[in-house]
């Protein structure tokens, strides 16, 4: 593993970086506070510049790049604002992501120029009211009739889902099979029955659109089946996976502006004479805020550099998620503490970081269940010796 | 069109100013205030200050020329010079140097300053200093006698560089404009020499296809302002930071802020003073709730005044204020706008 | 088509250099380069008319070796090809010498119509360069261009000169000087930074120009730079005694004597 990024990731580096800061920075705290999604018009030039097809084929409207690259981008977005990082993340790693890999020559060319150009937004759901880590006890059903399936169901906390254009949506087709009948439809919000609930109203991430998603006898062709009827749970895992190397980009992007923050106050900010940052119990703080981003960071390029390798990376990809989330997590609590008073007013951006990490322990699979992962794995190698 | 460096320099000895008319209608104020200082270098060189004037109707800018203290105006009148043109200017005022060799050349730091001063540089293979913020004379033990010493910012103002030019005549150099006094003085006598106007203006290269308009910038930019009242972090509130526009007119200026009231969208961005903002160099700066990172500061250093409340006297802009005011930044600024107010009614 | 050429530099970051504070001179290692920002107007500029009247574009810059980044930056914006004027030789030029050197790669690379460069970098603020290119290749320069078109074998160019708008009529070849308020820089698409970073970079060095050692680098610059400190703007700093009322006072009382409040 190259522990240098090469010219390419240093330029993708920095130019989202440049474009967080000159084109998102000053949306952040407003989506953040008005709970709205970003305007039609950075959405188009997040299209513009391949944000939305970020590993997408040149051909289809993409930037084709490597993972590593990808994880570095979503970083960089994240730091700015977490939420635009979120919508970003999913669009590309459990929309775009599984349908080119699952997906038929047909579907490709149907549906991936206008994902991959930021025409239409994308999400990924199998989560329900009633089933969020037990993946497979999902009640939402797709009945064959003809050429098509009727979906009929509910799904909860759908990223994007105020915004999204195409979904792609776990449903069972014999609930007795579990797992294994569970298959991924796309579904299209112009299809009729398919219906945006509620907006949620949340502690973070409140610049993306999480909803209910309802479909009423939702009519989708049978050609509309990503992979084999059969496959969809294990699509989901892969999927996940995937997934989780963004998540935990999308963590160390917002420890990393925590940490900023912080570290730039503690050098600014004076009391008994001298700035804070050379008191050490503010700056063993900073030391390990530091250490702890840092191998953060090396887990998801570890990951990333696994998956470019077409090496396995599951147990890889959960670690690097449950690390970096916790990272993120520890490092905002301890960036507020710097803050003291000003870190609890909503006049800084320190609050928001804190209130936008926590999530990332949650979804794309809770911290717990990275560790089943994790433990599964550790089982299965020292259970065959 | 290159013209030859000077072979020797050990005669070329006088100090010449470029004295710029603005808008045509008045002699530029930094013009007048390198005359002042051009003066004292001459003194100190022992030799002649010269002011050389290019415009139309030139003639009635001479006497506050001279009144700054030339020994001699070098003067062209012809309505081809009502603008500053790039071809004729460098072209008359090349041929001058050619044929009279000062030893120092000193341009006002303006558009028309800055164009005229490196394409004569480079037409006398010579160095040019741009921006200058102080001139004097020194006798550099391996560089020689008599040298132009000039002090420039450099880093975008973050540090002061010092530069001379030993080897190639003339010295030369652009100030802005601000930095010198201006004084007027009745003991040099001046004389005046009316030069003639024969530039072939079939030369020029640059074509006017329409009148030139008046340009009006609708409001006066923040560059502009005499009074220029910021507002930081330590307002902590929008409603605080609002307060300032009370304040600003009040004062007869304008609002400016640092990053996080921008970032918090408290004001618009272009009102935003900093090294990705604007710089300003207003009479009076007043700033509330600001700590003072340089990509500020470094963007304020050239306010006459410069006033600071904020809550820490320790924070790194008192050191650059003239006024320090330990205070609760809100609060105070509420006081002051109630205290002027009563002024005002009484 | 016209061919265009601009000149880009790469410049340490001074928004976020590290000085020494003793000296004033900038810690290199410790402050990240990026594209002088003036110059990624002049090529945005450049990008425009390439857009609007088809054009092939190359970037020139002058540097050490790792300069060739901004090349690559340059690349993934729409430049179609990178020179790097590189050579020991060229190191500690003052504006006079960066200039002479520029004017004689673009004679060997052109000929071109159109010459772009950036009003000024800001580790150097000397604004210089375009002017004394401008002289060497003997071609007009316009500057605070606000609108311009390419008819023929002229530039028809809306600029704010001074207090005056105009429209002036410009012969090709020109020089084009531009700042931060002529237009809005683009963002790279991210495809054509994956492209531009593997584009070949030309490189030059004073064999490939002419000329002999003494017209560059630091034995071709009339200036020299005999000190650096760190600017200290330090002031006064009188505190205001007494309660906020007091200080309040205190306050207008000098104001008044500063004649900046007169009533």
């Amino acid at each position: 593993m190259d522990m240098a990024l090469d010219r390419t990731q240093l330029m993708v580096q920095r130019a989202v970086r440049a474009f967080a800061r000159e084109t998102l920075e000053e949306w952040a705290n407003v989506l953040d506070r008005e709970s709205r999604p970003l305007p039609a018009e950075i959405v188009a030039e997040m299209g513009r510049i391949n944000l939305w097809g970020i590993q997408a084929p040149v051909r289809y409207g993409g930037a084709e790049l490597d993972t590593v690259s990808y994880a570095i981008a979503i970083e960089e977005i994240s730091r700015v604002s977490a939420a635009v990082g979120l919508g970003v993340t999913v669009h590309n790693s459990v929309c775009l992501a599984p349908l080119l890999k699952f997906g038929t020559p047909d579907q490709i060319e149907r549906f991936v120029p206008d994902l991959a150009s930021g025409r239409k937004i994308g999400g990924f759901t199998v989560t329900e009211p009633q089933a969020g880590s037990d993946a497979a006890s999902i009640q939402t059903t797709a009945a064959p009739d003809g050429d098509s399936f009727i979906i009929n169901g509910q799904k909860a906390f759908v990223t994007n889902g105020g915004v999204g254009d195409l979904f792609l949506v776990a449903a069972t087709l014999d609930p007795a099979k579990k797992a294994r009948g569970i298959a991924i439809f796309i579904i299209e919000k112009s299809m009729p029955g398919f219906q945006v609930g509620k907006i949620e109203d949340m502690m973070g991430m409140r610049g993306n659109m999480v909803s209910e998603l309802f479909f009423n006898n939702v009519r989708v062709p049978k050609d509309n089946i990503l992979g084999r009827p059969d496959e969809g749970f294990r699509i989901s895992m892969q999927t996940l996976d995937i997934g989780r190397i963004g998540i935990a980009a999308q963590a160390l992007g917002i420890g990393e502006a925590a940490f900023a923050a912080a570290a730039t106050y503690a050098a600014e900010r004076t009391q008994f004479g001298k700035p804070i940052g050379t008191f050490q119990a503010v700056s063993f703080k900073l030391a390990e805020m530091k250490t702890r981003l840092d191998a953060a960071r090396l887990l998801v390029c570890r990951a990333a550099c696994l998956k470019d390798r077409g090496l396995p990376f599951s147990t890889e990809a959960a670690m690097c998620k449950a690390y970096a989330s916790d990272a993120a997590m520890r490092v905002c609590r301890e960036a507020l503490q710097v803050f003291g008073g000003y870190g609890y007013v909503k006049d800084l951006p320190v609050e928001r970081f804190f209130r936008d990490a926590k999530i990332t322990e949650i979804y794309e699979g809770t911290s717990e269940v990275m560790n089943i992962i994790i433990g599964n794995a550790i089982m299965k190698e020292f259970g065959r010796m | 069109m290159m013209t030859a460096p000077y072979e020797q320099y050990a005669d070329s000895r006088d100090v010449w100013v470029f004295a710029e008319i603005q808008d045509h209608e008045r002699v530029l104020e930094g013009a007048l205030e390198l005359l002042t200082r051009g003066r004292e270098l001459a003194d100190a060189l022992g030799s002649r200050l010269i002011a050389l004037v290019f415009a139309l109707d030139a003639e009635q800018y001479l006497p506050a020329i001279e009144r700054h203290g030339p020994d001699a105006i070098l003067c062209c009148s012809h309505p081809a010079l009502k603008h500053y043109d790039s071809q004729i200017v460098p072209d008359m005022f090349a041929d001058l140097i050619a044929e009279r060799r000062p030893s120092i050349v000193l341009f006002p730091s303006t558009e028309a300053g800055c164009d005229l001063a490196p394409r004569l540089a480079q037409r006398f293979a010579t160095g040019l200093t741009s921006h200058c913020t102080d001139l004097s004379i020194m006798d550099h033990p391996d560089y020689g006698p008599g040298l132009l010493v000039m002090k420039r910012p450099a880093y975008s103002g973050n540090a002061i560089a010092t530069v001379i030019c030993p080897h190639a005549r003339p010295q030369m150099a652009t100030v802005q404009q601000g930095v010198f006094e201006r004084r007027e003085r009745d003991d040099v006598a001046t004389d005046i020499e009316m030069l003639p106007f024969s530039y072939d203006l079939t030369k020029l290269r640059i074509e006017s296809l329409e009148a030139p308009l008046r340009w009006d910038k609708p409001k006066v930019p923040l560059e502009q302002a005499p009074v220029v009242v910021t507002g930081g972090r330590g307002l902590a509130t929008k409603k605080n930071f609002e307060r300032l526009f009370e304040l600003a007119e009040l004062l007869g200026g304008e609002v400016g802020a640092t990053r996080v009231p921008v970032f918090n969208r408290w004001c618009g961005e272009e009102r935003m003073i900093g090294q990705t903002g604007k710089t300003i160099r207003p009479r009076l700066y007043l700033g509330f709730g600001i700590s003072g990172q340089i990509q500020h500061t470094a963007s304020i250093v050239d306010s006459e005044i410069i006033v600071s409340v904020n809550t820490n006297a320790g924070a790194p802009i008192a050191a650059l204020s003239d006024y320090v005011v330990t205070d609760d930044a809100g609060v105070f600024l509420a006081k002051l706008i109630e205290r002027l107010r009563s002024e005002k009614r009484g | 088509m016209l061919s265009i050429i601009v000149c880009v530099k790469q410049v340490p970051d001074t928004q976020k250099a590290v000085f020494d504070p003793k000296t004033g001179a900038i810690d290199r290692s410790a402050t990240g380069n990026i594209m002088n920002p003036d110059d990624r107007h002049a090529l945005e500029m450049a990008l425009a008319l390439k857009d609007a009247h088809g054009a092939t574009l190359c970037a020139l810059t002058m540097g050490p070796p790792h300069a060739d980044e901004v090349l690559y930056e340059a690349c993934a914006l729409g430049a179609d090809r990178g020179v790097l004027l590189s050579d020991p030789r060229f190191a500690g030029a003052d504006s006079l010498a960066t200039s002479r050197a520029l004017a004689r790669a673009i004679e060997r690379l052109g000929p071109f119509d159109i010459i772009v460069t950036g009003r000024e970098a800001i580790d150097g603020n000397t604004g210089h360069v375009a002017y004394q290119l401008s002289e060497f290749l003997d071609a007009p320069l316009v500057s605070q261009i606000h609108r311009i078109r390419i008819d023929g074998a002229h530039a028809i160019i809306e600029r704010q000169y001074g207090h005056e708008y105009q429209t002036i009529r410009c012969p090709l070849p020109a020089l084009l000087s531009v700042g931060s308020r002529d237009n809005r820089v683009r963002h790279p698409r991210l495809a054509d930074i994956a492209a531009g970073a593997v584009q070949p970079i030309r490189r030059m060095t004073m064999d490939d120009i002419g000329g002999s050692e003494s017209d560059y680098g630091a034995s071709g610059s009339p200036t020299i730079v005999i000190g650096a400190e760190l600017f200290s703007h330090t002031r006064g700093r009188e505190a205001l005694p007494g309660g906020t009322a007091e200080k309040v006072e205190a306050l207008v009382h000098r104001l008044k004597k500063h004649n900046i409040l007169r009533y």
